[in-house]
């Protein structure tokens, strides 16, 4: 294990980060603004004698510093009105920033996190349409709709590499791709990975995204991210997207994060790789994550 | 899931040409989002607002039909918030924690919290209510689909 750990931690060097072997994150939750309002829901924690604090760069978040029982088995959460998020995985539904009535694609949505965060900013209308392909995962994303009170969505058992039999293009599509993970929320992280396994999820990832632009309208914003810090399933995906596809990479988030790497491993990527947003959690006090915001020419 | 709804009130408690059924699950599909159905080819697993699963002799009401419900005439009592959470843990409510109680004996009553939230039902048996069906299942159903 030491071994896979140091050479990760070398690789994270080279591309300019002494990232720390052991981040340790506060667990965090957004307030869901369909079932309360959110000084009420502040209020109600209080009464219960947690300790919260707003996290400034997110529109719902909050981090826990102290409570004597589980959030997560609460009676708020059970009601729907939080959702256990981690900070960085509030941020790609900013940057989709969906509208009311607009049409959204969800494309691996379980478990339900950002669906609900995105119904949630669409305040409950127009369509969001969530694919999942894992059957076992759909159980937790139909409960987590159920919780959160969402009316504007559709679930389908569906690969998105196939989202083209829906037979319709969207607005704006969130692909939140399945990734190698990191090692801030998995702690046998260096145990479990390698680095072609890190290369094999890259190029899974590829299908994903041509599936998700052939169903996005002209002018559509297509949100790319993953809670990976490797460059393989990040930046070095985003300079293959530029080279095979007529986009553009826009200004992902502000405010928080670094900006995409323009040069791995000494090659030299597009400037515009910039826009994208990556997350060192030791900076950041997050897990591990990447954000693009791709604009469909 | 009328006959459920029945077993509360004779209200109506959701519109009925809103109402989608896809297996034994029901749902409350706005006409907005029935529109814009219309446009994909596929058959949905889960549409719009989920409003819970209904065989024969079982039922299992959504949080939200809870919620509806609770706005009918439906009998209700309430809980304190120990008994509340002890309630959500699948126990009874017993008579002591009972704060107030619309339900008379053998009636089926909606369980709130002290900030009027309905958290299940069950049946009053004259001193305590029998637990029918709470909100901690959401932790259970988890559970249960992880172990197998």
């Amino acid at each position: 294990m030491e071994t896979r750990m140091k050479f990760f931690l070398d690789r994270y060097a080279k591309l300019g980060e002494k990232v720390p072997s052991k981040v340790t994150l506060k667990p965090t939750f957004r307030v869901n603004t369909l079932r309360i309002d959110e000084q009420n829901l502040v209020q109600r924690m209080k009464d219960h004698g947690v300790k919260l604090e707003k996290v400034g760069w997110l529109r719902n978040g909050y981090s826990v510093s102290h409570s004597k029982f589980s959030l997560g088995a609460s009676t708020e959460a059970l009601l729907g009105y939080i959702y256990l998020q981690e900070a960085a995985a509030q941020l790609p539904v900013d940057a989709l920033n969906p509208k009311a009535d607009e049409f959204v694609l969800d494309c691996c949505a379980a478990p339900g996190g950002k669906t609900t965060q995105i119904a949630q900013r669409m305040q409950n209308t127009g369509t969001l349409v969530a694919l999942e392909k894992r059957g076992h995962r759909l159980l937790s994303l139909r409960n987590n709709l159920e919780r959160m009170g969402i009316s504007n969505t559709v679930v389908y058992h569906m690969d998105a590499v196939k989202a083209g039999k829906l037979g319709i293009q969207f607005d704006k599509i969130l692909l939140d791709a399945p990734c190698s993970g990191n090692f801030v929320t998995d702690s046998e992280w260096f145990k479990k990975r390698s680095l072609n396994d890190i290369k094999r999820s890259g190029l899974s990832q590829r299908p994903l995204i041509k599936a998700a632009l052939s169903v996005l309208k002209p002018g559509g914003a297509l949100v790319y991210s993953t809670c990976s810090l490797e460059p393989e399933e990040n930046e070095l995906n985003m300079q293959w997207l530029l080279d095979t596809e007529r986009v553009s990479l826009e200004p992902a988030v502000t405010g928080i994060g670094d900006p995409g790497l323009t040069t791995v491993f000494g090659q030299r990527l597009h400037p515009s790789i910039m826009n994208c947003r990556r997350f060192w959690p030791h900076k950041t006090q997050t897990e591990g994550f990447f954000i693009a915001k791709v604009r469909k020419r | 899931m009328k006959k459920f709804i029945s077993q509360f009130t004779k209200q109506e408690v959701v519109r009925e040409d809103r109402v989608r059924r896809i297996g034994n699950d029901y749902f409350l599909v706005e006409p907005k989002l029935a529109n814009a159905l219309k446009r994909i080819r596929l058959p949905p697993l889960h549409t719009g607002l989920y409003l819970g699963r209904f065989a024969e002799k079982t039922g299992k009401p959504s949080l939200d039909l809870l919620q509806m419900l609770s706005k009918t005439n439906a009998k209700k009592a309430w809980l304190n918030e120990q008994s509340a959470w002890l309630f959500i843990c699948r126990r009874p409510a017993l008579a002591g924690s009972i704060t107030k109680n619309e339900a008379k004996t053998g009636e089926l009553v909606l369980v709130m919290t002290q900030q009027n939230e309905c958290i299940g039902y069950g049946l009053f048996d004259g001193k305590n209510i029998k637990n029918y069906y709470d909100i901690g299942d959401f932790l259970r159903r988890e559970r249960r689909a992880k172990r197998f």
